[in-house]
């Protein structure tokens, strides 16, 4: 079973596109360390909603934090929320290579069409603002820049390969046809961004999504085990799920739920137990999606490769605060098949242990209000009230999690070692 | 390298002793926050928020208030705020213990007309209504509006109230509200309606409305013309839940004695207040006929 799995991850590391996206993920790290560092700082301490800023009662130490925040959320959005913008970039230059070396404007133009494609509509008035920027060009939308540099990187490669056949001249090509590929790339953005406007607009497609998501939040067990798969499956690839820890409270049930507890003075018979809130944001995100703290901790106590050690020191402080992107992108865990299965499995066993003691009644949901940024384990235990039983299953949790991780860390370290001794 | 797991463990060892401290001012700031939601949802208290006309001072509602209370059964508190051009707010008065509905009044240094100090109005209100919220921590409320007070309430309404997405408005009263300043037709729009008819969109969908309108003569209260208390549909009607539109005539229609009026009083008692006062002569829940001694001893 090891052996056949073993073999199966070996074969996918072997795919030209995975390769590709090993290394762009490499490129990518400086930007998500820091931006990952920057965002927790600015999370925890800097936000109305965060931890710190809450517990320790920022605004009385620090009263103009709110000039600071905007500041802190400017660099924010220039070094994760860009992420999808770089990987469109270097995806390309390295497809590029392949074909030839003498093409220096496949990743620029990869970069520039990729902000044409997800511009929101107000960019036609003149200006951008950088938050809109950050839904596709960020974090989230790194699959997205990545098939995207790859084919603007074929592109220009596949030109290059024909000048070259069929002019003697390669220079001229390289000089003039570069122009023409340039202008196709980017009027290809264009035509792709109004598309998609109007596919949003003139379709049912965003109703559709949002159908799908208030279902998964409807509340029962069934749905939140649904959501928490379907968030940490696509969280793999680098897309956005349907459960975001961004702003709690934000489904109906869960307002449902605190309204309740308010009402009664207790959080123990709340009408839906089973929320996204009450399991998913409190025990399936221990330091980001998928348990990513529990991979940093297995790391640092079972791998021998120096480069994940590193990786996982220097991106442990902003993953405690729920900040995992170093860790993401530095492993690196996205696209890393060897990776998926605990990826999705951590949160899902942890959602059911949740459930269970819920159900058990040795613990009461977590309903109310957690701040951002809080460290994992500690989420249930402020959700439920202050219950020391949430405080002690969010530890037990985190251990089990831990252990989980072990084996494929373990898995992990004999594939680089067979690849190393290939290379 | 079994030196770097040493390292490794310790480290992890302390980052959960990190976590673990960090977990004792979490449980009290998260029991301090349940508190705090808890007086919140759990609060009873529904003030009266009123703003005066241009060129009254907060004592402008004394002799309303004065009125209901002969009536009420639990007397209600008034509480003057007045916000200084500085940015200053000073508050005058307290809660009663018992009551529930207290009124405020909000007034402002700059009590000048036009649209201008409209805007600059109902952006110092909105600094004293977030004070007047965050000191008593009420989760609805209703409003009068006087002459321009109306016109403030309903830029605030506009403008600022999504700020406080939690706190509802339940009823607002306009008396003698020149929705289209001095304009007694319709046909001339002035650029303050139709700001607000543009933004309508955000008022309350929840709301109800009382435009109250008073009389002099058949197109005016002395001061305000009639059209320009009815532009107040143009902005209301079909926007809000209820928009019911209101004329006084007789003593005290004028539009500076609208506050004193005897139709008035009993329409903030009767609509505005959460318990109607049962008035001398109707029938009240249980069938019996009212009738107030004590009313009539005074």
């Amino acid at each position: 079973m090891q052996e056949n799995l073993f073999k199966w991850f070996y074969q996918i590391r072997q795919y030209r596109f995975v390769d590709l996206t090993q290394q762009t993920l490499t490129r990518l790290f400086p930007f998500a360390i820091i931006g990952s560092f920057l965002s927790a700082f600015r999370k925890t301490v800097l936000d109305d909603e965060g931890f710190v800023n809450n517990v320790f009662n920022i605004p009385d130490i620090l009263p103009k934090y709110d000039v600071l925040n905007h500041y802190f959320q400017n660099l924010t959005h220039l070094t994760l929320g860009i992420l999808g913008i770089l990987a469109a970039y270097y995806m390309a230059e390295l497809t590029v290579r392949k074909y030839s070396h003498r093409i220096y404007q496949a990743g620029i133009t990869s970069a520039v069409a990729y902000v044409l494609v997800f511009n929101p509509a107000n960019l036609v008035k003149g200006h951008m603002q950088l938050a809109a920027l950050t839904r596709y060009t960020g974090m989230r939308g790194l699959l997205v820049g990545l098939i995207f540099g790859y084919l603007v990187g074929s592109i220009f490669g596949r030109v290059a390969r024909w000048g070259q056949k069929h002019d003697r001249h390669a220079d001229n090509v390289n000089n003039y046809g570069m122009i023409g590929v340039v202008a196709l790339v980017l009027a290809g953005g264009l035509v792709l961004n109004v598309g998609l406007n109007a596919l949003v607009k003139f379709t049912p497609i965003t109703n559709g999504i949002e159908t799908v998501v208030s279902t998964l939040q409807r509340g029962t067990f069934g749905m939140t085990l649904l959501g928490t798969i379907v968030t940490t499956g696509l969280r793999w690839v680098g897309l956005s799920g349907p459960f975001e820890f961004d702003n709690s409270f934000t489904s109906p049930t869960a307002n449902a739920n605190l309204m309740f507890a308010l009402k009664h003075h207790s959080p123990w018979q709340v009408p839906n137990p089973f929320t996204e809130e009450s399991l998913y944001d409190s025990f399936g995100l221990f330091g980001g999606v998928g348990g990513i703290l529990a991979l940093g901790v297995a790391i640092l106590l079972f791998s021998n490769n120096r480069k994940q050690r590193a990786t996982s020191h220097i991106s442990m402080l902003p993953t405690i605060f729920g900040s995992g992107q170093g860790l993401m992108i530095g492993l690196p865990v996205l696209f890393n098949p060897i990776y998926l299965l605990p990826f999705v499995l951590v949160p899902t066993v942890n959602v059911c242990l949740g459930a269970l003691l819920i159900c058990c009644k040795a613990m009461p949901p977590s309903i109310y209000p957690v701040p951002i940024g809080t460290p994992g384990p500690l989420i249930a235990f402020i959700g439920s009230g202050g219950n020391f039983v949430a405080l002690l299953a969010g530890i037990g949790m985190f251990i089990i999690d831990v252990l989980i991780y072990i084996p494929f860390v373990k898995l992990d370290k004999r594939i680089q070692t067979r690849l190393n001794e290939r290379h | 390298m079994v030196k770097k797991r040493i390292r490794a463990i310790i480290g992890i060892v302390v980052c959960a002793i990190l976590i673990l401290v960090l977990a004792i001012p979490a449980y009290s700031w998260t029991k301090m926050n349940i508190n705090e939601l808890d007086r919140f949802y759990n609060s009873k208290l529904s003030p009266v928020i009123l703003i005066p006309g241009s060129s009254a001072t907060n004592n402008r509602f004394d002799g309303m208030v004065a009125d209901i209370n002969q009536n009420a059964p639990v007397q209600h508190s008034l509480i003057k705020v007045k916000v200084w051009n500085d940015g200053r707010i000073t508050i005058d008065g307290k809660k009663l213990k018992n009551d529930n509905e207290p009124f405020i009044v909000v007034g402002f240094e700059n009590n000048h007309d036009g649209y201008k100090n409209i805007k600059e109005q109902s952006k110092m209100f909105n600094a004293a209504f977030a004070m007047l919220q965050n000191k008593y921590e009420f989760n609805n409320y209703k409003g009068i509006g006087h002459s321009n007070g109306g016109l403030v309430y309903t830029d605030f309404l506009e403008r600022y109230a999504k700020n406080y997405p939690e706190v509802k408005i339940k009823k607002l009263l306009t008396m003698g509200t020149p929705f289209n300043f001095e304009e007694t037709s319709i046909h001339n729009r002035t650029q303050m309606l139709s700001d607000f008819i543009k933004h309508k969109k955000q008022l309350p969908k929840d709301l109800t409305v009382y435009a109250l309108a008073g009389t002099k003569t058949y197109t005016s209260d002395g001061i305000v013309p009639e059209e320009s208390v009815r532009a107040g549909k143009y902005i209301y009607q079909n926007q809000v839940k209820d928009y019911t539109e209101i004329t006084v005539t007789g003593s005290d229609a004028e539009h500076s004695d609208l506050p004193e009026n005897d139709e008035v009083i009993s329409t903030v008692t009767q609509r505005i207040l959460a318990k109607p006062q049962p008035q001398n002569g109707t029938t009240a829940d249980d069938g019996s006929v009212v009738t107030h001694k004590d009313s009539k001893e005074k």
